[in-house]
């Protein structure tokens, strides 16, 4: 008995057996939350969007374009023709801001930054990695708008990021342009919407011949 | 199969082709042993342990922690025109020595990036050599001297206008006695109208000017011959028959870009002039050499003697009325002295062609050989006709002015002269770097030293600089106006594209404030000196040579006359008696990659590989492989048996030229003369930026005002040094598979097909379904081995367009070079050959259809376009090297480092996150950058991409303008800087595009064809066109030596 009873004391409990089983479960729970983790908030869908940085100037793009109905090209007048969407030059606010406004704080900085040609310091919103390459000119120019990109801009107050601008998001819509095209001359009318996206899409696809390519070099090189 | 392939013994290099064990690794595996261990004692497993707690602190660091912030600073005042994302492009002109270059230069918002050729310039028509191309680097060198200092201290802009205030009043009252100035040769017409005015306001004051690299001997052998002060411009285009003695005009020489374009077309056997002939004599291998037809290793100091020789055979076949026969008979007197140094059957051979061929003949002379020579040369070119048709002479541009009155050799010795006298006061040195290449018996440096005020103008410090009380920096040509005249009497501007980096001064706006100018600055001088040239609108005139580059006043005219006392002069030319110079003689060369010294802190032209011997980093001795014999020099331990081979490390030799030793390495070269080395001048500076300093050994200590190219009685002395080159001659080697054609004239008429049929190859299958690329454009290039002259311009070309890092002497050393177009040399001709054929191959991306590399790589990140591109995906790329491994002709670069980061220029990174521990290229460098392609990271694969940047500018241009692209608008970055259009780019899916016309020629061939890799780049096989003569004598020389060793 005493040796039985001995015996008892350095045995393992009978739960050990499981022991390896909840071990493997543990760690299976592990590795699966690590993996939505990082799925999820590794993501340019959840670390990207929503990315609404302070800028220098409090510039409302739900005044300006919403509101007064400025064209986009007012300002960012190069995006046809260049891979550069160019944030406008302190000349152009001028434009307006010379007459409008006068008093204000902000157009006093514009008005210093013009006499002292210092340039402006936006925060860059929508920044894709270095070794990505696109091209607005080449997808205004294929009926592409704006607002593909990013979103209704004339509706924010500040502007912030509404894409992940992720390469599967860009995959999206190279696979499936007909989603996104619209008549080249409604490009930069964020509100427009197709009564049938779809079918009409198709047929711009095919009118402006649109056949993006998946191929990486069109984006990497 | 046997009679269809011409026969060819083709080698890399002599231990190659002894088949030492050296060369072994090389052709088994494309990097050696060990080379993915990583060197300075971190171990792969020390970096794994880094790397381990990195990822770890990543790992809890990276949660909630976006990119980087970064800022969008737009122009406040954006210049008129400008789009941001777009390059715009500008014209100006590139100066070196008085070779002018019209180039256009890029700009990617405000910086310059790139410089190509400008095709309205009539001189280079919009080829840009390596140098051109280079210059841009040079711009934002970090060593550049930033800042004026007297003796180290820094000099406000304030103080300096105070200084040189004071020379000016100092020097207007004594008008300018006791003055000095020295400055390089210069083109500009403004720098000469600003000479005038300096020389006006100090009529006392003493200018000289001197280049190490001048053409002296040439332009005292015209003087000597007609009384004129002339320079040549030669047609190759016109040319059937081409002499050069001496003459490495299609590498070397002022012009030689319209020069390799003139002769690329006669070089082609379907073009509509037909082949051209060339015979070369000369030392050592050249480009010019490596396209002979016959080339013949010759002492330089006998080259005379061939000439003498020439034109004794010539003269007495060719009847003249300028050469009275007893000129004739003293050149006949004279030649005696020669006979037996060429074979009778190349006199005969050449007389024969000038026989033919009449006026279409053309003699050329280079800068090393003596003023006699160039007399004989002008006499035989008139002798046959040629002035007018293959030669035509241009009056030197300034020829006028009192600063060329002296030559180069002259104006430097009576500096010298005054410098020892004591007579100079105040000494300007304006550019140049006098004394590191001055001639060394001259003794310049020392007496600089003892000048009481000396002031240097430099671009970046050197020997000279640290010897002068003042520096002052200098402006780049990218950076201040400035104009240039070429030789051949083009003008134009020297047109700024980005404001001075530094408070610097170019040479004439320096001038200008020593005497006084009050134009206003560069800008307004450059303009003044040109409105006083043209007569009408000035405005709209200036506004279109900005915009062409070329400044079109009257059009440049040459100079034709007929010479009538030419035969007294050529009588008191032959008068002194030639002579043969016995013993070892040493020869004086242009480096191919740092001229006279000035790129020595260029690091894009300090990694290019000589064309002939395949060396980067430095400069060596050249000798043959006889004379290496002769003084029983062995480079191996122990294989004394076998031909002298040199393989590292080599020995270090003691080269005595008169009283002076220098210990140099010394290399073997195949083709090279017996009894006479050669040195290649400027390395070996100790003053140069990080980049240059302890490259290659100081050949200049030798050159002597006396004999500044050729010296006779030097002596080689072993030392028990030795001393490691950096050769690329063994790397990406291709195990002697049929990957190079070539044939003569008479066998490419008998087999058109014979390079198509150089490499049997069984019915050709795909493991599975090949894709079809049969529509739209797919994308296809060409290479004309018959054009292509092996001089590296694509090279450079390629390498600023595409960010391509330089990985130091140490790493190519490793085979590690990263360049995407490398130009493969081969000799041929069997063992013991002394005079092989050269043949270059430029080797890059075959971008194969069923590619090797993509069929093994795990992550697929390399992949084929539909367009037929091999695709790079650096992102996608976790550096396994199967690719590479798998590539059948070696050109994938692997990025064993991060190598901006190892260049002795790199600075600390701004730290922007966690890991920013690194180096990054110095910010000035990184301005150079090509903002269109990726900076590639340590660890990844890169390659030719075939400029994809461009292919999809230019589709995008097309695709917002509503058409298609055009043929010839898209140009790789090779094809568009190549001088000789050896290079060809373009969809092959369109019958009638230019790629397409020249792949359907016969000599069109794939290489490695058995392997079904479908490649799109395909190669034009090299004919040669030798005089039967000559090939018979030589076929029949072959034959005895075989059945005497039989």
């Amino acid at each position: 008995m005493s040796k039985s009873h001995q015996n008892s004391e350095f045995q393992f409990p009978k739960w050990v057996n499981k022991l390896p089983l909840y071990i493997l479960a543990g760690l299976g729970l592990t590795f699966v939350t690590v993996v939505f983790v990082f799925w999820y908030w590794g993501s340019p869908k959840h670390y990207e969007v929503g990315y609404k940085p302070e800028q220098p100037i409090p510039y409302s793009h739900r005044l300006h374009a919403g509101e007064l109905g400025i064209d986009c090209r007012y300002c960012h007048n190069q995006v046809e023709n260049s891979p550069h969407a160019n944030i406008p030059p302190v000349e152009t606010c001028l434009n307006c801001h010379n007459m409008i406004k006068t008093d204000s704080p902000h157009i006093a900085k514009l008005k210093e930054a013009f006499a002292t040609n210092t340039p402006i310091e936006w925060v860059q919103i929508h920044e894709l990695p270095d070794y990505a390459y696109f091209n607005h000119s080449a997808h205004l120019n294929a009926g592409v708008s704006c607002v593909s990109c990013h979103g209704r801009v004339d509706q924010m107050e500040v502007v912030h990021q509404v894409e992940p601008l992720s390469m599967g998001w860009c995959l999206d819509c190279h696979r499936a342009p007909e989603k996104h095209l619209r008549p080249k001359d409604q490009v930069t009318n964020l509100g427009w919407k197709s009564e049938n996206q779809i079918e009409q899409g198709l047929a711009l696809k095919e009118q402006y011949k649109i056949y993006p390519g998946e191929d990486c070099n069109i984006c990497h090189r | 199969m046997s009679q269809v392939e011409p026969k060819r013994n083709l080698w890399r290099s002599l231990a190659q082709l002894a088949g030492h064990e050296s060369t072994k690794p090389w052709v088994e595996r494309e990097f050696p042993e060990g080379a993915s261990e990583f060197e300075d004692g971190v171990s792969r497993r020390h970096f794994l342990k880094i790397m381990g707690a990195s990822m770890a602190l990543a790992g809890v660091a990276g949660c909630g922690l976006r990119k980087p912030v970064q800022k969008i600073r737009p122009y406040a005042k954006q210049p008129e025109h400008l789009v941001p994302g777009q390059s715009v492009y500008y014209a100006s002109t590139h100066v070196v020595g008085s070779d002018v270059v019209g180039v256009l230069v890029e700009s990617h918002e405000g910086r310059p990036t790139k410089v190509e050729g400008n095709p309205l310039h009539p001189d280079s028509k919009g080829a840009a050599g390596t140098f051109e191309q280079a210059s841009v680097l040079s711009l934002y060198d970090p060593d550049r001297l930033q800042y004026a200092k007297r003796q180290g201290e820094k000099l406000s802009q304030a103080q300096v206008h105070h200084l040189l205030e004071e020379l000016r009043t100092q020097y207007a009252a004594t008008e300018g006695r006791g003055l000095f100035v020295l400055s390089e040769s210069s083109q500009s017409p403004s720098f000469f109208r600003a000479y005038d005015a300096f020389i006006a306001a100090f009529p006392k004051a003493k200018f000289y000017r001197y280049d190490a690299l001048n053409s002296d001997n040439i332009d005292e052998g015209l003087r000597l011959a007609t009384g004129k002060s002339l320079y040549p411009q030669y047609e190759f285009e016109s040319a059937d028959v081409v002499v050069a003695f001496d003459s490495d005009f299609l590498g070397r020489e002022p012009g030689q870009l319209s020069s390799s374009k003139a002769f690329s077309k006669r070089r082609d056997p379907e073009g509509s002039l037909g082949l051209n002939r060339l015979y070369v004599f000369e030392n050592h291998y050249t480009i010019t050499g490596s396209k002979a037809d016959h080339r013949y290793p010759i002492k330089a100091s006998d080259i005379e003697g061939v000439v003498w020789l020439v034109a004794d055979a010539v003269l007495a076949k060719v009847s003249s009325s300028q050469v009275s026969a007893s000129t004739r008979d003293a050149i006949a007197k004279g030649a005696k002295h020669f006979h037996g140094i060429i074979p009778e059957v190349v006199l005969g051979a050449i007389v024969d062609d000038v026989l033919k061929s009449q006026q279409k003949t053309l003699f050329v002379a280079g800068p090393k050989q003596p003023a006699t020579v160039h007399g004989l040369v002008f006499l035989l070119n008139e002798v046959v006709g040629a002035q007018g048709t293959t030669v035509r002479y241009y009056t030197r541009p300034f020829s006028s002015s009192s600063l060329e009155s002296l030559s180069h050799g002259d104006s430097i010795r009576e500096l010298s002269k005054a410098l020892a006298s004591g007579q100079v006061e105040t000494l300007v040195i304006l550019g140049g770097n006098p004394a590191f290449n001055a001639p060394a018996d001259l003794n310049v440096g020392p007496q600089i030293k003892k000048v009481k005020r000396t002031i240097h103008v430099v671009d970046s410090p050197n020997e000279t600089t640290t010897l002068c009380e003042v520096a002052i920096p200098r402006s780049h040509y990218l950076e201040s106006w400035g104009d240039a005249t070429s030789l051949f009497g083009t003008s134009s501007l020297v047109q700024p594209l980005i404001r001075p980096m530094y408070e610097s001064y170019s040479d004439f706006g320096f001038l200008n404030v020593l005497s006084g100018d009050q134009s206003g600055g560069d800008y307004a001088f450059v303009r003044q000196t040109w409105k006083s040239k043209v007569a009408g609108d000035f405005e709209s005139k200036w506004k279109k040579w900005t915009h062409n580059g070329v400044i079109e006043t009257s059009s440049p005219s040459s100079v034709s006359f007929v010479e009538s006392g030419l035969d007294a002069r050529v009588a008191i030319a032959v008068a002194k008696k030639p002579h043969r110079h016995e013993g070892m003689e040493v020869v004086f060369h242009q480096d191919y990659a740092v001229y006279d010294g000035r790129f020595i802190n260029n690091g894009w032209l300090q990694e290019l590989p000589d064309p002939i011997t395949k060396l980067t980093w430095d400069n060596a001795a050249l000798i043959s492989g006889a004379t290496a014999k002769k003084l029983g020099i062995t480079g191996l331990k122990g294989e004394s048996e076998i031909e002298t081979v040199f393989v590292n490390p080599l020995p270090v030799m003691s080269l005595r030229v008169g009283n002076k030793n220098l210990e140099t390495v010394v290399l073997v070269t195949p083709g090279h003369a017996d009894d006479s080395i050669s040195l290649f001048m400027g390395y070996g500076q100790k003053e140069s930026g990080r980049v240059g300093r302890e490259s290659g050994f100081n050949t200049y200590y030798l050159r002597t005002s006396e004999n500044p190219w050729i010296a006779s009685s030097a002596a080689l002395f072993k030392t028990d040094k030795t001393y490691e080159l950096a050769s690329t001659q063994e790397h990406g080697s291709m195990e002697g598979r049929p990957i190079l054609a070539s044939a003569t004239t008479e066998h490419y008429k008998e087999y058109p097909e014979f390079a198509k049929d150089m490499e049997e190859s069984p019915p050709l299958q795909s493991l599975w379904n090949e894709h079809l690329y049969t529509k739209g454009e797919q994308w296809g290039m060409a290479i004309d081995l018959s054009r292509c002259t092996g001089c590296n311009a694509c090279v450079i070309g390629c390498q600023s367009e595409n960010n391509i890092p330089i990985v130091g002497k140490k790493e190519v050393l490793n085979g590690r070079e990263m360049h995407w177009i490398r130009i493969d040399r081969y000799f041929a001709g069997g063992k013991g050959e002394t005079n092989p054929k050269v043949a270059h191959q430029p080797m890059t991306c075959l971008h194969c259809e069923n590619a090797p590399c993509e069929q093994v790589c795990p992550v697929a990140a390399t992949t084929h376009s539909k367009d037929g591109l091999n695709q790079m995906t650096y992102n996608r790329c976790v550096g396994t090297r199967y690719c590479a491994n798998n590539c059948p002709v070696k050109v994938r670069r692997f990025n064993f480092f991060d190598y901006h980061q190892r260049n002795p220029q790199a600075v600390e990174k701004d730290r922007e996150h966690l890991f920013d521990y690194f180096k990054e290229p110095d910010k000035k460098i990184q301005m150079q950058f090509n903002p269109d392609v990726t900076v590639r990271m340590r660890g990844v694969m890169e390659k030719c991409s075939f400029c994809v940047q461009r292919i999809n500018k230019v589709r995008s241009q097309a695709k917002v303008a509503g058409r298609t692209v055009k043929d010839g608008e898209i140009q790789s970055a090779c094809m568009q800087t190549c001088a000789s259009d050896a290079i060809v780019f373009g969809d092959i899916n369109d019958p009638n595009s230019k790629v397409s016309k020249v792949k359907s020629k016969n000599r069109d061939y794939n290489i490695l064809k058995g392997l079904h890799l479908k490649a799109r780049l395909s190669f034009l096989a090299e004919i040669t066109n030798p005089h039967p003569w000559i090939a018979a004598a030589e076929e029949k020389s072959q034959v005895e030596e075989v059945s005497h060793h039989a």
